[in-house]
């Protein structure tokens, strides 16, 4: 039943070391298939797999069937000095947004997105979203290095969802590496407790924004700081403009600031654009445009949407 | 008509809105958006085969669950059962047990009920407890080991896609309107208890779930709607992927397994499910041009086929 891991799949090189635990380029021996190894430190006791693990893992299959969404191909038990271990086999893609930004960003070949481009990832992160809020899942962690893309075909896919609450606290890194807070809601930031599907649609917009920016749009590098951030482009909120916001945990008094205009920190965006990320960057979540509504937004009326 | 008493145990972590819950009407956590092409799409991944439910193993398996199932002592959700079951039936269908013979169909069906019980969240559930009229018990490493190789098999697709998830569906988008929610809800109630009972039967197993999802729920608004019958009919044969031959079959089964039918709503209301026996009129029973059944009602001995525990899940 346990197979030893090396056996069937061999191992190419480490390509990341993420939240969730060691990441490994491998290929299948059978199949020669590309894939990318997730070792989870699932803990199996006289228990017996977990039933967090279950229904989560379980899920994710589910979901998988999305081309938007990084396809689990297999679930391997595996057994390391008689203990099991549970890897997670996906597809592979050779690269991620954010290698796929530093392109754009530096270096000789440095130059603007096209807005076509901009404009089709979009789409596809939106309708990735949707898929899995659809089935009523949260992604929680979505940023440009969880953004997978096939850059022969051009399609970005969705990668690490869910994967948190069974495998891991949540938002803690097991590496103590810094954690990014760039994508992170202010509901989460504050410290709601019971937060929705705007905590990812924040995280698309700080995406969104990013690839016209060609830079992270709030680099924060604490909770407050990415809190001030925030609070210094799109105004210091209100309990009028979001009522319930001083109740949250890590409500303070912040300084206050007016709102600023979001096209200035996004020059080379066209105005469709810039209406359709100042839906995606409303601090009160209730007020923030959904994924699916977000598909139907003027921006992408030029978009020829029947390839998707 | 409550055939269940059945409820989730409060969230304990209600700091999250979303625990990967999984229950058997939705297989997906919450509501989704556009379920009915996702069910479709992974019901051809949740079907067991036909050679697996005739096995001698499945027989012995089933035996095992619904000894443990009709006893109250033990107090295993006719829900968990019934997902338990679907797993032993999906994993047949992949992998043959190494020996048929007891007691190892019994292990499979214990693994199974064990992944059934943590999938729906049934903490009490005790591997030593159910099994202790056993002449011989299996440990829990053994039980813990046979969960993994059933999940292997399974491919960790836990979820599964039973007629349970379509049954909202055809209510929603095939029920005539005006749709009175204490009817649909009976209907529905009527349509859980057919498919518990007649998960059983072999020949079952030849039908997809979304066509015996679609026969449960016609074969129940015949008793208790049989007004709507024919508007509900032809707003199920309007759905493009049901396939009207088979869903004749399939409610003929159906019938069979569970004793219903023309003339037969009577005889069918003591269900296995409601132990202590709701007596439930038979009005709806004759009035009705619903043919599917009539021919292979097979006379009393379908009807005490579903009657009662245990023997009766052979």
């Amino acid at each position: 039943m346990e197979i030893n891991i090396v056996d069937k799949y061999e191992k190419l090189e480490k390509v990341g070391e993420g939240t969730y635990g060691k990441v490994y380029k491998a290929q299948d021996k059978a199949t020669g298939q590309l894939v990318a190894l997730k070792k989870t430190r699932l803990e199996m006791d006289e228990e017996g797999i977990p039933p967090t693990a279950l229904r989560e893992i379980s899920l994710l299959n589910l979901l998988s069937h999305s081309i938007y969404v990084v396809r689990l191909l297999a679930v391997e038990q595996a057994a390391k000095n008689g203990k099991p271990v549970l890897y997670l086999v996906f597809e592979f893609l050779d690269t991620d947004l954010k290698k796929y930004l530093d392109v754009y960003r530096r270096g000789p070949a440095a130059r603007p997105l096209p807005a076509t481009l901009i404009k089709n990832f979009l789409y596809q992160l939106c309708k990735g979203v949707a898929h899995c809020h659809g089935h009523g899942v949260l992604h929680r962690d979505l940023k440009p290095q969880n953004l997978l893309v096939d850059k022969d075909k051009g399609i970005l896919k969705i990668a690490d969802l869910g994967l948190g609450r069974a495998f891991t606290v949540p938002m803690k890194s097991y590496t103590h590496e810094i954690v990014t807070l760039w994508y992170r809601a202010p509901e989460v930031l504050l410290g709601a407790t019971h937060y929705s599907t705007g905590v990812d649609m924040w995280s698309v917009g700080c995406i969104f924004a990013e690839m016209a920016r060609r830079q992270a749009l709030f680099p924060g590098d604490s909770e407050l700081q990415q809190l001030l951030h925030i609070f210094r482009l799109l105004g210091t909120p209100s309990e009028e403009q979001w009522p319930g916001v001083s109740e949250l945990r890590d409500w303070h008094e912040f300084p206050q600031w007016k709102p600023q205009s979001l096209a200035r920190v996004v020059p080379t965006l066209e105005p469709e654009g810039v209406d359709l990320l100042s839906k995606m960057l409303q601090l009160d979540p209730s007020n923030r445009i959904s994924a699916i509504a977000a598909m139907e937004h003027p921006y992408f009326d030029s978009l020829d949407k029947s390839q998707f | 008509m409550a055939t269940e008493e059945w409820a989730l145990p409060d969230e304990e972590d209600a700091a999250y809105d979303y625990e990967f819950e999984f229950d058997l009407e939705n297989p997906f956590t919450s509501p989704a958006d556009e379920p009915i092409a996702s069910l479709l799409d992974a019901e051809a991944h949740h079907a067991p085969s036909v050679s697996a439910a005739a096995s001698a193993a499945r027989r012995d398996a089933v035996a095992f669950i619904s000894k443990v199932r009709f006893s109250g002592e033990l107090a295993v959700h006719p829900r968990v059962a019934y997902l338990a079951l679907n797993y032993v039936d999906r994993f047949l269908s992949k992998r043959q047990l190494a020996c048929e013979q007891q007691p190892w169909p019994r292990l499979l069906a214990l693994s199974c009920l064990s992944l059934a019980a943590k999938m729906q969240r049934v903490a009490t559930f005790s591997i030593d407890h159910i099994q202790r009229d056993e002449d011989f018990m299996f440990d829990a490493a053994t039980v813990r080991r046979m969960e993994r190789w059933v999940l292997g098999a399974l491919e960790w697709r836990a979820r599964s896609v039973t007629p349970f998830a379509f049954l909202s569906f055809f209510l929603s988008v095939c029920y005539p309107p005006p749709q009175h929610p204490p009817q649909v809800a009976a209907i529905k109630a009527r349509a859980v208890d057919l498919l518990l009972r007649a998960q059983p039967e072999v020949k079952m197993a030849e039908f997809s779930p979304s066509v015996v999802a679609a026969s449960a729920l016609l074969a129940a608004a015949r008793e208790v709607a049989a007004a709507n019958l024919p508007a509900f009919q032809a707003g199920v044969a309007a759905c493009p992927f049901v396939n009207s031959e088979k869903l004749r079959e399939c409610g003929e089964v159906l019938a069979a397994a569970c004793g219903v039918g023309p003339g037969r709503a009577a005889a069918s209301a003591d269900t296995p499910v409601t132990v202590l026996g709701h007596h439930r009129s038979a009005s709806s029973a004759s009035e009705s041009d619903w043919t599917i059944g009539s021919a292979t009602n097979g006379g009393g001995g379908a009807k005490k086929r579903c009657m009662g525990p245990p023997s009766q899940w052979g």
